[in-house]
């Protein structure tokens, strides 16, 4: 299993202490494969969100091992978990996350600003990740001139910046009509299938499952059917 | 760094509160600044404005202005002293000017022995540097309301004798509220009925080949019941004890401080409700895979850009607010040196106000991003 390019194993996640104490994910194990799209489902505290903050890193779990491309983050440090984050992930989130301050255009080259690539041939990226999404005529508006479809193209082509193997979404379309909301799923299906990426998302959706390679159901922290 | 400044440019009404309470600060820092460093200039002024080498004084004497008078044998003494070039008088005291009107106003008289310095102010006859005008005085220019000046030369009294002012010179007004007017020596010790074999001060000047230190040595042996200073020395002793002894110091410096303070409290509050508003972005930051270094330098630069725009709005306003304000304290004085040197607080200031912004972002939990 750590040969995946992202793939959990054994994972214990608990929130709280005492009585409060509440297990978010119960001996998770799962993979998933390159080139495919993998939702995650479930009832809300089913343990979504929480599986995907220990798939992008952004939270260790109390045991089992994470890995990405191999490497087992778990034992990785702080500073290294940013790094896999910046260079090896993207996320797109529900609520879009865009910089209100920055243009469509600048929110794309935030990634490469943060991994400290100030060259031109991000400029020429970022562009054509916008011109991906069928944003660039759009490139110099602000997210408040976006609609909800389009801020969340932005997002997509800020989340492909980095030209990142894994992409984890978290309710994509969950801010969106349905109309935009197939639009989306499809872009991420493309983004999968075409250009070879882990794609994992997490939704309630029932619409997307047309979209997906694979479905994993959780239910109060266990897999209940992958 | 684009995010740091598009997000000061996104809400520029905060920015403009953050900026001008840097200002502010700024402002505040140079003019009390100024106020010091103008305090410290006039209380040394006219010791400085002398070209000579050593001062005598009465014992205790602890600056200019305040002073005791010292017997005529003492002038006596230090002219035998060798290496003693030349031996100067000065008086002080305060007299009663009468005003053309009738009115009348305390004033510092002070007189002095021609030649004892080019840049001391005294009744020169017109193409002279060493003969006095008799019964003339000149007086500071800022002081020509205060003395009842229409036109020159004009008829008053000092201390009910005849004088009238012959002229007019810049540099010279007094911070006690009673301004300084000038005499030659021989009318101030007539106007103020000091004996005029007696002084208030002698100045020396050491001739070429003596050593100021070793002559003032001798004279310190020589004359055990006076005080013996160099130039140098009776300067520093005067400022040191106008701000020292007088709370002045202490008052104007208290204000300085209290101006970095606010401009502290109002760039701190300000940059931290910006950084509380970006909240989300810096833990979006974070998940994107920014660093902590990267997270600190948005919000240093956020804080330094506020400083940069508040010195340049803060100077902007200290130049005419000083030169309006020496209408009223004519000794206010900014060297070009204290505009650069206030930066240092400033910066400082900006740097401590990001702090605790720095502190918040750094605990941002990055997982919040998924939070809607």
């Amino acid at each position: 299993m750590s040969e995946s390019i992202l793939s959990v194993e054994g994972v214990n996640v608990t929130h709280g202490v005492g009585n409060a104490l509440m297990h978010a994910l119960s001996d998770v194990s799962l993979s998933f494969p390159a080139g495919s799209l993998t939702l995650v489902m479930g009832p809300s505290g089913s343990g979504k969100t929480t599986l995907l903050s220990v798939l992008g890193c952004l939270l260790m779990p109390d045991d089992g091992s994470v890995f990405v491309n191999g490497r087992d983050v778990t034992t990785a440090t702080e500073e290294e978990r940013t790094t896999i984050r910046r260079d090896q992930l993207g996320f797109v989130f529900q609520a879009f996350r865009l910089f209100e301050s920055l243009t469509a255009f600048e929110n794309v080259t935030v990634s490469s600003e943060i991994a400290g690539d100030k060259g031109a041939e991000s400029l020429v990226k970022a562009e054509r990740c916008l011109d991906l999404l069928d944003m660039a005529s759009k490139k110099h508006l602000k997210p408040a001139e976006l609609s909800g479809g389009e801020k969340q193209r932005v997002a997509i082509a800020r989340a492909l910046m980095r030209d990142p193997k894994i992409l984890l979404a978290d309710e994509p379309t969950g801010s969106l009509d349905s109309k935009t909301g197939i639009l989306i799923a499809a872009i991420l299906k493309e983004i999968a299938e075409k250009q070879c990426r882990t794609v994992v998302v997490v939704t309630h959706d029932e619409r997307l499952r047309a979209f997906a390679t694979h479905i994993v159901h959780l239910c109060d922290g266990r897999v209940e059917s992958n | 760094m684009s995010l740091a400044f598009q997000n000061l440019l996104h809400d520029r009404a905060r920015f403009l509160v953050t900026a001008l309470g840097v200002a502010f600060a700024v402002f505040l820092m140079i003019f009390q600044g100024s106020l010091l460093i103008g305090f410290l200039r006039a209380a040394a002024e006219i010791v400085d404005a002398t070209d000579s080498d050593i001062w005598i004084t009465a014992r205790g004497v602890n600056c200019f202005d305040f002073s005791a008078t010292l017997e005529g044998r003492y002038r006596e003494i230090a002219q035998g002293i060798p290496g003693v070039a030349s031996v100067s008088r000065i008086s002080v005291s305060f007299a009663s000017y009468r005003l053309p009107g009738g009115q009348h106003q305390t004033v510092v008289l002070v007189g002095a022995d021609p030649n004892i310095g080019p840049r001391f102010p005294l009744p020169y006859l017109p193409d002279s540097q060493r003969a006095l005008d008799p019964e003339a005085i000149v007086v500071d220019d800022t002081n020509l309301d205060t003395l009842g000046v229409r036109a020159l030369p004009m008829a008053v009294e000092i201390n009910g004798r005849r004088a009238h002012i012959s002229g007019k010179v810049h540099g010279f007004a007094s911070f006690l509220g009673s301004p300084y007017i000038f005499s030659s020596y021989d009318d101030a010790s007539r106007y103020s009925n000091l004996d005029p074999e007696d002084a208030v001060y002698l100045l020396l000047r050491v001739a070429k080949n003596y050593n100021v230190a070793s002559v003032k040595e001798q004279l310190t042996a020589r004359l055990p019941e006076v005080d013996v200073w160099t130039q140098e020395e009776f300067g520093h002793k005067s400022k040191l004890y106008w701000i020292t002894q007088t709370g002045a110091g202490a008052a104007i410096l208290t204000a300085a401080i209290l101006a970095f303070l606010i401009g502290l409290v109002v760039v701190s509050q300000t940059i931290y409700a910006t950084t509380m508003e970006h909240l989300d972005e810096f833990a979006t930051l974070k998940a994107l895979g920014a660093t902590k270094r990267f997270v600190m330098k948005v919000v240093l630069v956020q804080s330094l850009a506020c400083c940069a725009a508040g010195c340049v709005l803060g100077l902007l306003a200290t130049g005419p607010m000083v030169v309006f304000a020496q209408r009223a304290v004519a000794w206010i004085y900014t060297p070009w040196w204290l505009t650069l040197l206030v930066l240092l607080p400033c910066l400082l200031m900006c740097v401590l106000a990001s702090i605790l912004s720095i502190r918040t972002v750094l605990s941002v939990e990055p997982a919040k991003v998924f939070r809607v």
